[in-house]
């Protein structure tokens, strides 16, 4: 019985033998899009997108640079989450959105920079997620904000530390009068 | 170990022995001369066997035996011949014993001549250990990697509590072959958490050939082989077998094995052996907190076929291996960072509870095994011998990814090799014995999925001869081989970029392996065994083609396809003293690598989507392996006897002058056995308390490492085990207790020391049904 077993499972199911499998690394993001709409001006709105489409490693991304106005509060969103080594592309974003008790989103400003962002959107635990927010400047100066997203399946608590990191991208920021 | 093993002997002698126990020497000597019984003519080449101890031998070219160093005691002999009535004997030993017996011819037996002779002390030159009898119970229920770590000289690179992978000497992966059931296995060793596809629990003993030995078991085998051997089959002995059931309490472990053997058979031409074992095993558990997912379980069987009749002897040999392992949570990183605040304690361990479920990331690994093997004696001095494998793994890997529900495996990996080996064993007069033979090895590899090595297709033959001579107390064995290797490698230039063009490389290795041994039998009891060898090894494809991230190990692996051979020049000598009170078994090693492949943490950051990981990349370096094993038994007090163990390994860079990572650090260990023969229905009781120490590895600068390497640990076990004698069949109960103290610590060759603590205390209580 074994030995039949052993014969059956050896000829089992292969590989498509032929060609090379597709390039599929599921857990790939090229693209992080953010959207800031002026609370004061709704025509005032920046969109910038942080993209690396060969993944690890190879080129540098490329960042748009985000260009604030100084003293103002913005509504702030994760536009897109998108792997876009894929066709059509993937829309990570509503994965994240479906599992947002699994995911954080954190913003982190660099040390001076007049950017605070508060008022989170939460999950269903009433804990951060980040794919809204709202975000304040101050005076006039320039950083850098990163953005990580973090995946915690069952480990989430608030905090960025649990879990680990599915993307990070750093916007080079100016904050103008 | 052979001391162990001896020791029961010794133990039992001593039992027997009421007289003072420290002035008793065992210098007597038993012999005699072994006669048919109708003809009176003498018969060269009949076996005796003492019971119960380790001692046996052949009778030589005038009939006559003699056996060495045995105590005054009452011994049983069993003195069997081809086509002879077998015989057992008791014998009173005291001073010179002469004893000489007539065995009665049996016209049965001699009909059916039995080639497959019953193996008599194996003398190699090469430096052995072998774990058989209550090392290998004590172990029983423990994985392959964690069990050979009885054996002085070997660890093991654990990927948390589920997975574990042996190394002798500190080398591990491609350069230890494993021979499952006499099949080279050939599983996926892409990577330190790829553990091998071994049931343990189908082995009778497993040795351990420590240094190089390509030239009988092929390249690759620079640091050693371990051969996983099941009993050999037994014609006519009609139903045999037995019902293991073991639990152990750490990580709730549930297992059952039954071997059967022979049942329903009436030939004396056919016998067979199936095995079967079932697993489960939940999450492992720290002093403090389990190890989320942490569990695994097992389903694997084995078959045993042989057929034997005049000259020829046939065996098929089939085994299936199927197992999910769980990858510890804790341990899933994203990039550095995350490394890092585990390490400084901010990454918080996952909470779990105890639980049997296997969620993501875990492995789904399957390893078939097929075999046909066949003996031929063309006439008394020679012997051909054929066998062909094959052997499949496929090895899925399910990531922590996001909606996984409706997600199947983010890798698959199908390794399909054949195997064909075909030798002639044969003897040169009255000295020599050796064989001469070829090999050849045809894999194919195919992956689906998330790109870690590619598509190959490879063919490796090899001829080699080996041949052994021996005189008196001296033994000289000397061997060549000559191993080529042809891979082709399929896949992307870059592998990560779908319109990437394809390329197909190849690559053309070769090279000599040669071996020089000796061994001198000062006298009956001690052994002194010296070689030089040199061997190579092929990069594997890993080395050559890693381009990515390995699950959970937190770093960005970069191969290097310009990689060449491996060499390795090893010098071992040993001397052993296996019988007597005292015994002793130490070796030294000392081997020369040239273009040692390993991982090397790169200068430059990887930029990835996560954020940035250290580049390794996969160089060669020159490099230099040193060490002792060590190994002692001697009696304390009555039926009392001390074990201890030592070895240590030191390993360096011969251009820069650094220590290597990932080698172990120095390792003592001390055991009580106490042994209680006892009376009537409970006997063959055997209490075992160890300690062993293990030292902090400070070898490895500060810069090799993310963390600074563990203190040292010291551990306490305990082992227990009786026979209870119902119906005069004896049911064996043992209890092991491992780190009995429930001691914090974390080892060194655990890759997720950075993550979690190593496993708490763990009671596993085991029984043995006879059939």
């Amino acid at each position: 019985m074994i030995l039949a077993v052993a014969i059956g499972t050896l000829t089992f199911q292969g590989c498509k033998k032929d060609k090379l499998p597709d390039v599929n690394d599921n857990e790939l993001i090229t693209t992080l899009r953010l959207k800031f709409v002026n609370n004061a001006n709704a025509a005032d709105v920046k969109l910038v997108t942080w993209r690396d489409l060969d993944g690890d490693g190879g080129a540098a991304p490329v960042i748009d640079p985000l260009n604030l106005k100084a003293s103002a509060t913005y509504s702030v969103s994760v536009d897109a989450i998108l792997d876009e080594s894929k066709t059509p592309a993937a829309d990570i974003k509503a994965d994240v959105l479906e599992e947002n008790f699994d995911h954080l989103l954190v913003y982190a400003p660099s040390t001076g920079l007049n950017l605070t962002f508060s008022n989170f959107d939460k999950d269903k635990n009433n804990l951060p997620v980040g794919l809204t927010a709202t975000g304040t400047t101050g005076a006039a100066n320039t950083g850098t904000l990163k953005i990580t997203l973090r995946h915690q399946p069952d480990v989430k608590n608030g905090t960025f530390a649990p879990g680990s990191t599915d993307v990070e991208s750093i916007f080079p920021v100016t904050i103008a009068n | 170990m052979f001391f162990l093993k001896h020791y029961w002997c010794l133990a039992f002698f001593i039992l027997l022995n009421t007289n003072n126990l420290y002035s008793q020497e065992c210098n007597f000597i038993l012999f005699g001369t072994i006669k048919d019984a109708n003809s009176k003519e003498v018969l060269p080449g009949a076996s005796i066997k003492l019971i119960g101890a380790k001692q046996q031998t052949i009778t030589e070219v005038d009939g006559h035996y003699h056996l060495e160093s045995l105590c005054n005691q009452l011994y049983t002999i069993e003195i069997s011949f081809i086509g002879f009535d077998t015989k057992t004997q008791k014998v009173n030993i005291n001073g010179k014993t002469e004893l000489n017996i007539n065995l009665f011819p049996n016209p049965k037996a001699l009909n059916e001549v039995v080639i497959t002779r019953e193996k008599i002390k194996e003398t190699t030159v090469q430096t052995r250990s072998v774990l058989s009898g209550m090392d290998l119970e004590q172990t029983k229920g423990l994985s392959l990697g964690e069990a050979l770590k009885k054996i002085p000289g070997l660890s093991s690179l654990q990927t948390g509590p589920s997975i574990s992978k042996p190394a002798i000497h500190g080398m591990h992966s491609n350069r230890v072959l494993i021979y499952n059931a006499g099949v080279r296995q050939e599983g996926q060793q892409w990577g330190a958490e790829h553990a091998p596809e071994i049931d343990p629990l189908i082995a009778n003993q497993i040795i351990v050939l420590k240094g190089a030995s390509a030239v009988a078991y092929g390249s690759d085998a620079i640091a050693g082989v371990i051969l996983v051997e099941p009993q050999a089959l037994s014609f006519g002995t009609g139903t045999r077998g037995a019902i293991n059931l073991i639990a152990g309490t750490n990580n709730r472990q549930g297992l059952a094995n039954l071997n059967l053997e022979n049942a329903g058979l009436k030939s004396n031409n056919w016998a067979y052996r199936a095995y079967f074992t079932s697993q489960v095993a939940g999450n492992s558990k720290t002093p403090n907190y389990y190890l989320k997912n942490t569990g695994y379980n097992q389903v694997n069987g084995a078959f045993l076929l042989g057929y034997q009749k005049n000259k020829l002897s046939t065996e098929l040999y089939a085994s299936t291996f199927n197992s999910n392992l769980g990858v510890f949570s804790g341990a899933q990183i994203g990039s550095t960072l995350d490394l890092q605040n585990s390490i400084d304690g901010i990454r918080p361990i996952p909470r779990a509870d105890f639980s049997y479920e296997i969620g993501r990331p875990y492995q789904s690994v399957t390893h078939n095994i097929i075999k046909f093997k066949s003996f031929y004696s063309l006439n008394p001095k020679s012997k051909l011998a054929l066998q062909y494998s094959f052997q499949q793994n496929n090895r899925e890997e399910f990531d922590q990814v996001r909606g996984a529900a409706d997600k199947s495996y983010q890798l698959r990996f199908e390794l399909s090799t054949h195997n064909l080996d075909f030798h002639l064993e044969h003897k040169i007069g009255e000295n020599i014995a050796g064989k001469i033979g070829t090999n050849t090895i045809v894999q194919q590899n195919f992956y689906d999925g998330r790109f870690l090595v590619p598509f190959f297709n490879s063919i490796a033959p090899g001829v080699y001869v080996i041949e052994k001579y021996t005189k008196k107390n001296f033994q000289i064995e000397a061997g060549l081989r000559y191993d080529y290797k042809y891979m082709k490698a399929r896949l992307r230039e870059n592998p990560r970029v779908q319109t990437s063009p394809e390329i197909t490389p190849e690559f053309n290795f070769s090279q000599v392996s040669a071996s020089l041994g000796a061994n001198y039998q000062l006298n009956s009891a001690l052994l002194a065994n010296a070689t030089i060898s040199k061997g190579w090894r092929p990069p594997s494809i890993n080395e050559l083609f890693s381009y990515g991230t390995h699950q959970g190990s937190g770093t960005f692996e970069v191969g290097d396809k310009n990689l060449t051979q491996e060499s390795a020049y090893n010098f071992a000598a040993g001397i052993k003293k296996e019988q007597g009170i005292f015994t002793f078994d130490v070796s030294g090693y000392y081997n020369l690598m040239n273009n040692y492949i390993y991982l090397k943490p790169g200068k430059e950051l990887v930029l990835t989507v996560r954020g940035a990981y250290p580049s390794f990349n996969y160089v060669q370096v020159d490099a230099r392996f040193s060490g002792i094993d060590f190994s002692a038994a001697a009696p304390l007090i009555k039926n009392t006897n001390l074990l201890a163990k030592y070895s240590t390994v030191r390993a360096y860079d011969r251009n820069t002058g650094t220590h290597l990572e990932f080698i172990p650090s120095d390792k003592y260990s001390l055991d009580a056995i106490w042994n209680i023969p006892g009376k009537g229905k409970i006997r063959e009781t055997t209490l075992d308390f160890g300690v062993s120490h293990t030292a902090r590895q400070s070898r490895v600068l500060q810069t090799q490492d993310y963390s600074p390497t563990p203190p040292a640990y010291t551990l306490f076990s305990f082992d227990a085990r009786t026979n209870v004698y119902i119906n005069k069949r004896p049911i064996g109960f043992s209890l092991t207790a491992l780190n009995l103290t429930n001691k914090v610590y974390r080892d060194y060759l655990n890759r997720f020391r950075y993550y979690a603590d190593d496993v708490g205390r763990n009671f596993i209580l085991r029984v043995q049904i006879p059939i």
